[in-house]
């Protein structure tokens, strides 16, 4: 052996080196070692000693509401409900329990599937047929595209034909279906798959529960309407937390999974509505042992609300409108429709708001409602000082420049405030708007100038009435009514105005200009709710007062006493009047009506048309009820007086219930459901 | 050849004694590990396996003492020859299990991964390449610096990257490792030795830069998802729990609760919870650490530097270079494991599917490494003979 000689003299140097690297590498680790288990061991030790406590909420009903009487309107009805939680679950586990709940459930759709979740399908058929799948677009293919694989899939889905979704089979339909609905739920939180299942079925899944890993069987609450489709838009609906507003929601506590007032009612007072969610604490040390029994808080319903609404008068108002709509003497342009609002005008309290396609079109759409609001014209003119109470005018048509003749419905001669309501002068009207921008007719000489201020000001008072603003009403999606443009150096339109065919408006508002008068000019904002009351036990009772809301009035009219006494006057005459416009309405009544009537003339289509409307309140001397009727677009003959007609109808249905009230009888409170209850918690 | 000492005689008493330790902690710690939420066939199946892959190992051990280690060199190239072929075996037709293409075999009867072996005799490949190249006395000069390192590359690289690409990142950097102690024994100036660490260096700082600049780039050609998970799970645990920052968030929060005693043996409250994968394989440290706190593991730490002290002597006692660099190549293999498997346990490096030697459990990665000491045994014994002769 000849090695001693090629021992080369660098040898004990780099072992000594490469000795020298390992103390240094295990050095590192037993410094990194003291650091985690000596200086922050102790942290570690606290975090890990640490309970966990993973709660699960438990869902609380929503609150009722009730109508004025305390007449129960919106119910909940307890359900059973298929849940799925998806724990990141692979796609093929989840087809598997899909079809294997689809023995137990079937979620319906109706209709043609083509054209509808192409995506989903696609990504359906994709994990069913996946060697298939994978043909439509090889790696090697993908790869010399330079498509990353995210690519190279959405390239594929593509590539999936309409025939070869064709080819599922019905079951694997009714599959994608309840597959579809486990994917729509966030991770790790149950996801609602159907609502209101049967028992049976309930209790067949429930055997099952070992094979259907993820799906859940839970009791919930579904909103039940007592009196069917009556106001049923006005509730609003109830739904998963909109995406958008997802942040929002979560911020205020909710979960990803609850489900919240979507519109209207729902949606307004669902602070109040939400119910208290109850919770199931489980305490586990880190191991994910129990610690105790899992401690159950129950929730509690959601507050009650009591709304203004007097429910037998909101269907009688309905009969009014459908038995007027139905009488062969109203025909309109288009589709029929009319509008009716009944409230107190001290307060605010909305009795009735019915339309007779929707009731949300109360307050959702806007008309010009024509000489109805000359009431607000007659008292601007008074305090603008350009007209005077008991001043004339004399009612001719008028022949302007820049604008349309102007005429009443006849000429009137000489009329003076009262009697240019009670007979519906449009002259006196346009008067007092020439007079607000310094024009006189007939004065050789005088000009328009500009009319913007005239505008104005007309408008800055309609609005003091609620005229083409919001109302205050406590319900979102209000409409403030369309603003006409004026094109500069037009005049008509401007004019127009006085007499309410410019703007638009709606009927909520017109209520509200009424009730305005009606209060000697307070301007109050409508409501729907008047109480918030504490869940209690026995829905047919009331729980105890939690809040009363006050009439919020929005704005005083500060004008002369004397002014609004004679619009109301005028109001009267419209009435009451030997000539007033409505004097052959409201005949064989015990209270006295005051009001306005008004036919705007319109085109709808491009055909002439009226909007017949009638603003008013009653008793005379002291109001209790205001009333709003519009009437859109009716044909220009025979429609006269069909507004009129319905508020005749309103108000003799407010007071005729007002004479013997009682209320109607209390619904079934649903026995088979606690029947249900008690199975379930067996 | 006179032998004067059986070889029984000539054994590294101390070596074994250090070996035989860290299989008594292995089977405590297994043991300890099996009774873990995850698992649930028993303790007794593993501590019987890994008794049973001790007993082979250690018959392997012996086996690779027989002949005499400088019969090795003629063996390298064949070694070397059979090692690639296998290696191009598994990459043509060889058994994918998670995504990597590891194994060969007869699938459901047997397979084994040729990578383990491959690392035997590449280590024995390089020392016996060094060995030729530091034989003849050369002038060191830059030049001639390149020459010995591109030969050094041009053996260890090829099988680095068939194993890279299988893909099994952790193998390969072992293999890596070994490639520059073989470098650090030919014998290079310091200057090359600082250049190529420079060059590493900046390899990596071109990673990051591509990283942050480009990196759809980055993603899709230089790093697959889960290794890049894993680098972010180490450089923030806690931010990273549900990904790979799962499994090192809990094994860190075990270690950390040892504090300096441990909580006892059976009782590590986070290890025994089910929290941590691959406990009584990857991540048996955390079992060791958390139950037996820094002392335990400092001792564990301990008894490897000792085992690897042994080694250098046996290094620097030896009198045939080619033994030398033989065990040089083994010590490189165990420091890179073990602190590679420690410290990515304890958030000091990346996440990489490394065994911890002598002490996870698992048969192939064991074999290999007692093979490994096998060599350096072989080595020890046949230099004690040589000793008596010379005066040092």
């Amino acid at each position: 052996m000849n090695d001693k000689k090629h021992q080369k003299p660098h040898l004990p140097v780099r072992l000594n080196i490469l000795f020298f690297l390992v103390f240094l590498l295990f050095s590192a680790l037993i410094l990194r070692l003291g650091v985690v288990q000596i200086v922050q061991g102790e942290e570690y030790q606290e975090e890990l000693e640490r309970t966990v406590n993973i709660s699960q909420p438990v869902d609380a009903p929503r609150g009722l509401m009730y109508d004025r009487y305390g007449n129960l309107l919106v119910d909940n009805d307890l359900n059973l409900t298929v849940t799925y939680t998806n724990r990141n679950t692979p796609q093929d586990e989840m087809i598997e329990v899909a079809s294997r709940l689809n023995q137990f459930i079937t979620l319906e759709y109706e209709g043609d599937l083509e054209g509808r979740f192409i995506r989903d399908r696609r990504e359906y058929w994709a994990l069913l047929n996946e060697e298939e799948f994978l043909d439509l677009l090889t790696v090697e293919e993908a790869n010399e595209k330079g498509l990353s694989d995210s690519e190279a899939h959405v390239e594929r889905l593509e590539q999936i034909s309409e025939e070869d979704l064709g080819q599922l089979s019905q079951e694997e339909i009714e599959v994608f279906f309840i597959w579809r609905e486990f994917n729509s739920g966030y991770n790790n939180l149950p996801h609602k798959v159907k609502q209101g299942i049967e028992y049976e079925e309930a209790a067949q899944i429930m055997e099952h529960m070992e094979d259907l890993p993820g799906v859940d069987i839970i009791r919930d609450s579904a909103r039940k309407y007592v009196y069917g489709d009556t106001l049923r838009s006005l509730f609003g609906g109830v739904g998963a937390i909109p995406r958008d507003n997802l942040a929002d929601f979560l911020s205020r506590g909710y979960e990803r999974n609850e489900e919240v007032g979507r519109s209207y009612l729902e949606a307004q007072y669902e602070q109040v509505l939400r119910g208290k969610k109850g919770q199931i604490d489980n305490f586990m040390d880190q191991s994910g042992n129990l610690l105790r029994n899992p401690e159950q808080k129950e929730g509690s319903r959601g507050n009650d609300l009591v709304l203004t609404i007097d429910m037998e008068l909101q269907q009688r108002v309905h009969e009014v409108i459908e038995d007027e709509l139905s009488s062969t003497s109203s025909r309109f342009i288009e589709e029929e429709d009319a509008f009716v609002v009944l409230k107190d005008p001290n307060n605010g309290d909305i009795f009735a708001m019915a339309g007779y396609n929707s009731d949300l079109g109360t307050f959702t759409q806007a008309y010009e409602v024509g000489s109805a609001m000359k009431g607000a014209t007659v008292l601007a003119g008074f305090d603008t000082g350009v007209m005077s109470p008991g001043q004339g005018v004399y009612d001719r048509p008028y022949s302007l420049p820049g604008s349309p003749d102007i005429r009443s419905v006849r000429p009137l001669g000489y009329v003076d405030d009262l009697s240019a309501l009670e007979r519906s002068s449009n002259i006196y009207m346009v008067e007092v708007a020439m007079r607000l921008v310094g024009y006189t007719y007939g004065i050789s000489g005088s000009n328009w100038g500009d009319v913007t201020p005239g505008l104005n000001t007309l408008r800055s008072y309609y609005r003091q009435f609620g005229l083409g603003v919001e109302t205050g009403i406590d319900l979102p999606n209000e409409m403030e009514g369309i603003e006409g443009r004026l094109l500069s150096g037009e005049v008509g339109p401007y004019l127009f105005l006085s007499f309410g065919q410019f703007d638009t408006y709606t009927t909520l508002q017109l209520a509200q200009y009424a009730s305005t008068i009606a209060n000697d000019g307070y301007r109050i904002a409508p409501r729907l709710v008047r109480e918030i009351r504490d869940p209690n036990e026995n829905k047919e009772e009331l729980g105890a007062l939690s809040q009363q809301f006050e009439p919020k009035i929005l704005n005083y009219l500060d004008v002369d006493e004397n002014y609004m006494k004679r619009v109301q006057q005028g109001f009267h005459r419209v009435v009451n009047g030997s000539q007033g416009t409505a004097r052959s309405y409201f005949q064989d009544i015990d209270y006295e009506v005051a009001g306005k009537t008004g036919t705007a003339q319109v085109s709808v289509n491009g055909t002439d048309a009226n909007n017949q409307t009638f603003a008013g309140y009653a008793p005379y001397d002291n109001p209790e009820v205001a009333v709003a009727v519009v009437v859109p677009g009716t044909e220009r003959e025979d429609s006269a007086g069909v507004a009129n007609r319905i508020a005749e109808g309103a108000l003799e249905a407010y007071f005729e219930l007002k004479e013997k009230r009682d209320g109607p009888a209390l619904p079934d409170d649903g026995a088979e459901v606690d029947e249900l209850e008690n199975e379930l918690s067996d | 050849m006179q032998e004067r000492k059986s070889p029984f005689q000539q054994l590294d008493y101390t070596l074994l004694f250090f070996l035989f330790v860290l299989m008594c902690i292995s089977l405590l710690a297994i043991y300890s590990a099996a009774t873990a939420d995850q698992y649930n066939v028993g303790p007794g199946h593993f501590i019987q396996r890994q008794l049973l892959w001790f007993a082979i190992g250690t018959v392997l051990m012996m086996g690779a003492m027989v002949i005499d280690y400088d019969f090795f060199k003629n063996l390298s190239i064949p070694f070397y020859i059979l090692g690639m072929i296998l290696l191009l075996l598994v990459h043509f037709f060889g058994i994918e299990i998670n995504g990597a293409q590891r194994w060969i075999g007869i699938d459901g009867l047997f397979r084994f991964q040729p990578s383990e072996f491959v690392k035997i005799f590449v280590i024995i490949s390089l020392a016996h390449l060094i060995y030729q190249i530091t034989r003849t006395p050369r002038e060191k000069s830059f030049t001639t610096d390149c020459i010995v390192v591109g030969k050094i590359l041009a053996v260890g690289l090829p099988p680095f990257g068939l194993i890279l690409i299988q893909p099994d990142l952790g193998t390969a950097l072992v293999i890596g490792a070994i490639i520059f102690i073989a470098i650090l024994m030919a014998g290079v100036t310091f200057r090359m030795i600082g250049l190529i660490m420079s060059l590493a260096l900046g390899f990596i700082t071109l990673l990051v830069w591509l990283h942050n600049n480009y990196f759809a780039f980055f993603s899709n050609y230089l790093i697959a998802p889960h290794q890049l998970s894993r680098i972010y799970a180490w450089l923030d645990p806690n931010a990273n729990i549900g990904a790979e920052g799962y499994q090192l968030y809990h094994a860190l929060q075990g270690i950390g609760a040892g504090q300096l005693y441990g909580s006892g043996f059976g009782a590590g409250v986070k290890s025994q919870s089910g929290a941590i994968p691959e406990l009584h394989t990857d991540f048996i440290f955390t079992v060791i650490a958390e139950e037996f706190g820094f002392v335990g593991a400092t001792v564990l730490i301990v008894v490897y530097f000792l085992l690897l002290y042994r080694m250098v002597i046996i290094a620097f006692t030896c009198n045939n270079s080619f033994g030398t660099y033989l065990v040089a190549g083994v010590i490189g293999l165990l420091v890179f494991q073990i602190f590679q498997n420690i410290g990515m346990t304890i958030g000091l490096v990346p996440i990489t599917g490394l065994a911890l030697p002598f002490v996870s459990y698992g048969g192939s990665a064991l074999i290999t490494n007692m093979l490994a000491v096998g060599i350096v045994l072989n080595v020890n014994i046949r230099t004690r003979h040589y000793m008596f002769g010379e005066e040092e």
